[in-house]
């Protein structure tokens, strides 16, 4: 099916990344401007399809290509390396807020562009149109867009989220480093500050994703957020929130969701079957195993792009959270934040937090704002002296509000995330927490990842970064079943083991402390860890031998374990005799295991399917309960063979009882009702059971009686007795049950009204025990029946 | 006076008298607790709300839990202490 057919047929998708199917969507002015940069002023003359011929023969000629890369401007040569850098592929705001923050000169923007709304949209993308509108670099588009596109530059009304460059004008480009930031950098006597090594912030990860593992299903919400009871739960698991938010160096809030959001967009978590959830993608373990650089650069890219998760909202910024387009602010400053980090003029010196957000707002501060952009206009026909001056009032104000906004959003940004990723290091200039006291570096993490790329192995020196341990001897287990864990020697996938097994108690520093506890084993055992590689695993990486009385504990946890198993969901065949069964399980041996004298529990193996082919009848208990009984009036119960389930006979026995008198009947009574409420069962429980097993109504009568006998209601009954007997009932509904009852219709001679009976004098005593038996408590005094008694 | 008009009848199927039938019963989907030790599962059954759950024993190791009764069996077996190995099939 070609790219162009598949309109209406299947959901839209992006377009691979091809200038051949992109560049039919443009019109000829378009083409026009791109073919330029191949065949010159030639281009004016061609139309469409030769224009997009010149630019795909151009694009497979080396020497083109060559003659091409060689015409471009510094800025054009540093935005196509940095798009290489980026793997052919970037997010169109990131991409063009790092092409100003590269820093080289861009072409005039203001002047290009009119007074119109949106204004700051048009500067922002200012310097990746440039490289749009010579086709170095293009939108990627949908397959199911409408028409040509008349404008391929970015802006209000044309906005596409990725763009692209062609692999072989990229192949000749290299990555070019940005131009240094004009910072001077903080020079003290002691300037040791804190950082977090990368073994912590592995923890941290690992941590978390065992965490979601143990809790298994990830709801989210149909917007795509976290379910708040899911929060509440991974909080309280985790138990990050109260040290994060309190610490006094780098508190960090909402530091759960940030690893959360992290991971999602990382890519290590998945879509399960069910609607709305999640769960952990196998991709996570395998990004663990990797060097340190390497997953910080996974998390890097990750934090880049976080959506529905913000350092700080300054609080003029009104926007929707559940808006993904809304965080694209904040993507834009975390993007220029992390091209600043890359631009700085040491890579190992020490600078003043607000000396940086100064140098990122010189960059892009008068093309950007997190807030409402009030973007300079000059008065038509002012005079340049006037004009000057109305600028230099415009900026001051402009970066009084990015001091306001930005630099505060940076502070957070340097204190959080990216202090929490181990990227930077911290330290206090005084012990006021303002953006002026905070200085920062690159630690050596940071610096291979976010500095180091940009520049040609040989002109930075290397980094001497702690390799990841082997699976060694990494931890001590102690005879009180405390694990003591050497982060610096400890694996990412001994890490995750530890978590799994033992409960982690707070720590900080070079060693975590871990607790073995019998809830903690357990649940690493349902997990799927056998008691041998518990055993051996936690062996092979404690530094002396197993203490004895840890090894005998674990076994016997592990086997109390199997004393008792839950099976979920399982076929069961029922043979009508013991020999029946034997001999079916004789004939086809592993197709099941005998359980009792009439069943087998049948396997999941192929032979099991055969044997199971036999049965003449299924009951599947998915399916509402069948309805394979019929009760009389008096509770005698009956069970239809052919309808009947396991556990019918169970809930029968629960609360009725056998009646000696007849084989399969069952009789409910006021003491297998007693004695059914004594073992757990509610008169709501059996009614409910009654009706969804009963192939027919509850008899009124055995309904009031099963209520009378289980305590529910005391049925008030009065009855007079005079030369013939009156049976007066106050509750309608009782009189409704005795008045619609067949067993007792040979009581009553006749009906005096809705309430009240007739009935005959020789059968009082009978009448009255058979109520009692009921019961239906049985009274002397007779109530004045009021007008309508008749009715 | 309308006529009456013919209708083609299906003839009725032979049906098996299911209340005769003594074949086997495929019982599918059901949730069941093994212990190791029968006294277990009597105390298991003597348990107010585990035992509510477990209306049926097919041995004396082996008993049926109420349908959609799992996981309030699961929680209440470990709230009891017990360690179950709980086996999705």
């Amino acid at each position: 099916m070609s790219w162009g057919s598949r309109r209406y047929a299947l959901p839209p998708q992006l377009f691979p990344l091809d200038y051949a199917v992109h560049l039919p969507t443009y019109t000829a002015d378009v083409l026009k401007q791109m073919a330029r940069v191949w065949v010159g002023k030639d281009a004016s003359k061609l139309n469409k399809d030769a224009c997009t011929k010149a630019i795909i023969n151009g694009l497979a000629n080396p020497t083109a290509v060559r003659a091409v890369i060689d015409g471009l401007s510094p800025f054009e040569r540093a935005g196509l390396g940095l798009l290489k850098h980026h793997g052919q592929i970037a997010r169109t705001d990131e991409f063009a807020v790092e092409l100003f923050m590269l820093g080289y000169p861009t072409p005039p923007l203001e002047r290009a562009y009119s007074y119109g709304f949106n204004r700051s949209a048009s500067l922002l993308y200012g310097g990746l149109n440039t490289l749009i509108k010579k086709g170095l670099v293009l939108g990627r588009e949908w397959d199911q867009g409408y028409g040509s596109t008349h404008d391929a530059a970015m802006g209000e009304y044309y906005y596409r989220p990725e763009v692209f460059s062609d692999h072989r004008l990229l192949t000749h480009m290299e990555t070019t480093p940005p131009v240094t930031l004009s910072l001077t950098p903080f020079v003290a006597g002691d300037a040791s500050g804190m950082a977090l090594q990368p073994a912590e912030v592995v923890l941290r990860l690992v941590s978390m994703v065992e965490t979601l593992r143990k809790l298994g299903r990830i709801d989210i919400t149909t917007k795509g957020r976290l379910a708040k009871p899911f929060v509440a739960k991974l909080t309280k698991a985790l138990g990050w929130e109260e040290a994060a938010g309190k610490s006094a160096n780098a508190p960090f809030p909402q530091v759960t969701s940030f690893f959360f959001q992290l991971l999602q967009s990382a890519g290590c978590l998945q879509s399960r079957p069910e609607l709305n959830s999640l769960e952990v993608s196998p991709q996570a373990n395998a990004l663990f195993e990797k060097p340190y650089s390497a997953q910080a650069t996974a998390w890097v890219n990750g934090y880049r792009s976080l959506t529905h998760w913000t350092e700080y909202t300054p609080s003029a910024l009104y926007f929707e959270d559940d808006d993904p387009s809304a965080h694209r602010k904040f993507t834009v400053m975390r993007s220029a934040l992390l091209m600043a980090l890359a631009a700085l003029p040491d890579a190992t010196a020490w600078y003043r937090l607000s000396d940086i957000s100064d140098a990122i707002y010189e960059r892009i501060g008068e093309y950007f704002s997190l807030l409402y952009f009030q973007g300079f206009y000059p008065a038509y026909g002012r005079k340049v002296a006037d004009e000057a001056k109305q600028r230099a009032e415009w900026r001051k104000k402009n970066r009084e509000r990015w001091q306001l906004a930005e630099q505060t959003w940076i502070l957070h940004a340097m204190v959080g995330p990216l202090y929490h990723l181990g990227l930077v290091a911290l330290a206090r200039e005084s012990n006021e927490p303002t953006p002026a006291s905070i200085v920062f570096r690159l630690t050596p993490l940071g610096r291979a990842v976010l500095y180091d790329p940009f520049r040609p192995a040989s002109a930075s020196t290397t980094v001497d970064l702690p390799t990841m341990g082997p699976d060694g001897p990494c931890w001590i287990v102690q005879p009180n079943f405390d694990v003591v864990v050497y982060l610096d020697r400890a694996s990412a996938a001994q890490l995750a083991f530890v978590e799994r097994i033992a409960a982690r108690k707070p720590s900080s520093g070079a060693t975590v402390l871990y607790h073995l506890t019998r809830e903690t084993v357990y649940a690493a055992l349902e997990s799927g860890i056998t008691p041998d590689i518990l055993i051996e695993r936690l062996s092979r990486g404690c530094d002396y031998p197993l203490p004895e009385n840890i090894k005998q504990t674990l076994a016997d946890w592990a086997a109390r374990r199997e004393q008792l198993s839950v099976y979920r969901s399982v076929d069961v065949l029922e043979f009508p005799t013991q020999e029946e069964r034997d001999a079916a399980l004789a004939k086809r041996p592993g197709s099941g295991t005998a359980v009792g004298e009439r069943y087998i529990l049948l396997s999941r193996e192929p032979q099991s399917k055969t044997l199971a082919a036999h049965a003449q009848r299924v009951v599947s208990y998915i399916a509402p309960p069948a309805r394979c009984l019929s009760v009389t009036e008096d509770g005698t119960f009956t069970i239809a063979p052919a309808r009947t389930d396991l556990l019918v006979a169970g809930e029968l026995s629960a609360w009725a009882e056998t009646d000696a008198t007849s084989n399969g009947h069952w009789r409910i009574t006021r003491q297998s009702v007693q004695k059914a409420m004594s073992a757990g069962w509610t008169v709501e429980s059996m009614l409910e059971n009654l009706k969804h097993r009963l192939q027919h109504d509850l008899p009124p009568l055995l309904f009031v009686a099963i209520r009378a006998w289980a305590g529910v209601r005391t049925l008030p009954t009065t009855v007079a007795v005079a030369t013939d007997l009156i049976l007066q009932v106050t509750d309608l509904e009782v009189a409704r049950a005795i008045g619609g009852s067949a067993l007792l219709q040979p009581y009553f001679r006749g009906r005096l009204g809705r309430q009240t009976f007739l009935v005959k004098h020789e059968s009082v005593e009978e009448f009255r025990s058979r109520l009692a038996e009921l019961g239906l408590q049985v009274g002397n005094d007779v109530a004045l029946l009021g007008p309508g008694w008749k009715d | 006076m309308k006529t009456p008009r013919l209708r083609l009848v299906p003839p009725k199927r032979q049906t098996v008298n299911k209340d005769n039938a003594t074949g086997p019963v495929l019982h599918t989907n059901l949730t069941i607790i093994e212990v190791s030790d029968p006294f277990l599962l009597q105390t298991l059954r003597a348990d107010r709300r585990i035992g509510a759950a477990i209306t049926v024993q097919l041995s004396d190791r082996v008993a049926v839990v109420q349908p959609r009764q799992a996981d309030m069996v699961i929680k209440q077996l470990l709230k009891a202490g017990h360690t179950p190995k709980v086996i999705d099939v």
